[in-house]
């Protein structure tokens, strides 16, 4: 796992104050589960247009807050699911998601 | 400082992201205020509590999207100077022109946002708000003080022609007092054998001084009544009675004033046209009075047609107004004079009073006039009226 999520270079990079920094990161991880429950939920109903609209949403608040491998992530769910494409695996690239924001947590 | 301050209303559903540019704004710029919501159906009710001055606006939001939240927020007259800015991930360029603009938008803003690009963007929005507020309060404080010149010009004015009332009673008032003095005296029987015609001269001396003071105070009392109608009147006459009532004015500085008047009569107001000329006929004395000696200072006025203008010119050996300051005069507050020195209207109130009331114009020129045989350096103003010109309201 090379994820890390350091504070202060994510304050540094926002030119923000590190307790701003935690503040948003409390806020992101509260409506990133509520996003994530349900993205999973989307999941397993194959609801391309559920997972459009979570994905897309994960997509532009990790972005805000520069965590690019969520973001990214988020972004390469998007537009798979906005195609419809059934050969992506959503599952193994949910788990993945949840993994990043389970790292934030802590 | 309250005066520099812009209230910003951020609108977005998602709680992350008002926080995110919250403190976005806070860092980065000053004298903000900013209100949030989450809702947006609470947008109007928040925009008629406060003085809302730019709206950051999401469009993917639920219950009421951004496009109809802008739509209600331009249908209310009040609030059409407020700056909607979109904020938005969900941009696509065609839907934004079709819609946005349309709908009153000003600008959007892409999510992920480019700190520098936004906060540049916002800091015109506010420095576009600030001027046009700075605008308004300019336009206000000059219609404000435009109105306390007037008053005051007015005020000063009315000074100079009580002032004018003493000059003329002081005449009239020795007599009296001469008279009365002769009559006591007689009275008390110090006085022997004095012919019944002579007493009843000094009675009549009494009765006509009173009856000359009473028309001094008819005279001015006429002027400065506000005279909403108007009515035909002939103007070399009313130039003769502007120059009486200062008459004692003009003996006092020795100032020579000469006529030529044609005989004209016009329908309109003649008090206010007796304002302007006596401010005019108050700017010659004061400039005679400053520059020239006592047996130098002469004024003629001129009243004649040309074509359907009623042109009038009051020329003094004043010397002419400097070059650096000839376009200067008919700007509002300016004066040469002292502090309270100066009486009559300014010449930017008779350039007001004229054009409002008679449709006239004034203009000013230096120019060389034969005054006792010698040509001098004059000042001369040129009023021109329609002669039958449907002059406007008081």
């Amino acid at each position: 796992m090379s994820y890390n999520i350091d504070i202060n270079k994510i304050a540094l990079k926002l030119d923000f104050d590190v307790e701003d920094v935690e503040m948003l990161m409390g806020i992101f991880v509260q409506t990133a589960n509520d996003t994530i429950d349900k993205m999973g939920i989307a999941i397993n109903n194959n609801d391309f247009e559920e997972i459009y609209q979570t994905s897309h949403s994960l997509k532009g608040s990790a972005g805000n807050l520069t965590l690019d491998e969520i973001s990214e992530l988020s972004k390469t769910i998007e537009s798979k699911s906005k195609s419809k494409d059934i050969k992506f695996d959503y599952k193994l690239n949910y788990d993945k998601l949840i993994d990043l924001i389970k790292k934030i947590e802590k | 400082m309250r005066s520099k301050q812009v209230n910003i209303l951020i609108v977005d559903d998602q709680k992350l992201n008002i926080e995110f540019l919250n403190i976005l704004i806070k860092k980065n710029m000053d004298n903000i205020d900013i209100l949030t919501t989450t809702d947006s159906t609470t947008v109007i009710d928040i925009l008629n509590k406060n003085d809302i001055n730019i709206i950051l606006l999401d469009i993917n939001m639920p219950t009421l999207d951004g496009w109809e939240v802008a739509k209600k927020i331009k249908e209310d007259e009040r609030f059409k100077n407020i700056a909607i800015i979109f904020v938005t991930d969900y941009y696509k360029a065609d839907e934004f022109k079709q819609k946005g603009f349309k709908l009153g938008a000003v600008d959007f803003i892409a999510k992920p946002i480019d700190k520098d690009q936004f906060i540049n963007r916002l800091n015109l929005y506010k420095r576009i708000f600030l001027q046009e507020k700075e605008l308004l309060l300019e336009i206000e404080k000059n219609k404000e003080k435009d109105k306390q010149i007037l008053q005051n010009e007015i005020r000063l004015a009315q000074n100079s022609i009580l002032e004018n009332i003493a000059h003329h009673w002081r005449q009239p008032l020795s007599v009296i007092s001469t008279s009365a003095s002769f009559l006591d005296i007689y009275l008390d029987g110090t006085l022997k054998n004095i012919p019944i015609e002579e007493l009843s001269k000094y009675a009549k001396n009494i009765v006509n001084s009173t009856k000359e003071m009473s028309q001094t105070v008819d005279m001015f009392l006429n002027f400065f009544q506000p005279e909403e109608k108007r009515y035909s009147f002939n103007i070399s006459d009313t130039i003769k009675d502007c120059t009486s009532i200062m008459h004692f004015n003009f003996l006092e500085k020795n100032i020579n004033i000469e006529y030529e008047l044609d005989d004209i009569k016009i329908y309109s107001y003649e008090n206010g046209f007796k304002q302007i000329l006596l401010s005019l006929l108050t700017n010659s004395l004061d400039i005679l009075v400053e520059k020239n000696d006592l047996n130098n200072r002469y004024i003629k006025v001129v009243l004649t047609t040309i074509k359907d203008k009623i042109v009038l010119k009051m020329i003094d050996n004043g010397g002419g107004i400097p070059n650096d300051i000839q376009d200067k005069i008919f700007q509002p507050y300016f004066t040469t004079k002292h502090q309270y020195s100066g009486t009559g209207l300014s010449l930017h109130i008779v350039k007001e009073l004229l054009s409002r009331c008679f449709n006239g114009t004034i203009k000013q020129i230096n120019t060389k006039h034969r005054f006792d045989n010698k040509l001098k350096d004059c000042t001369q103003f040129e009023i021109q009226i329609d002669k039958n010109g449907d002059n406007n309201e008081l």
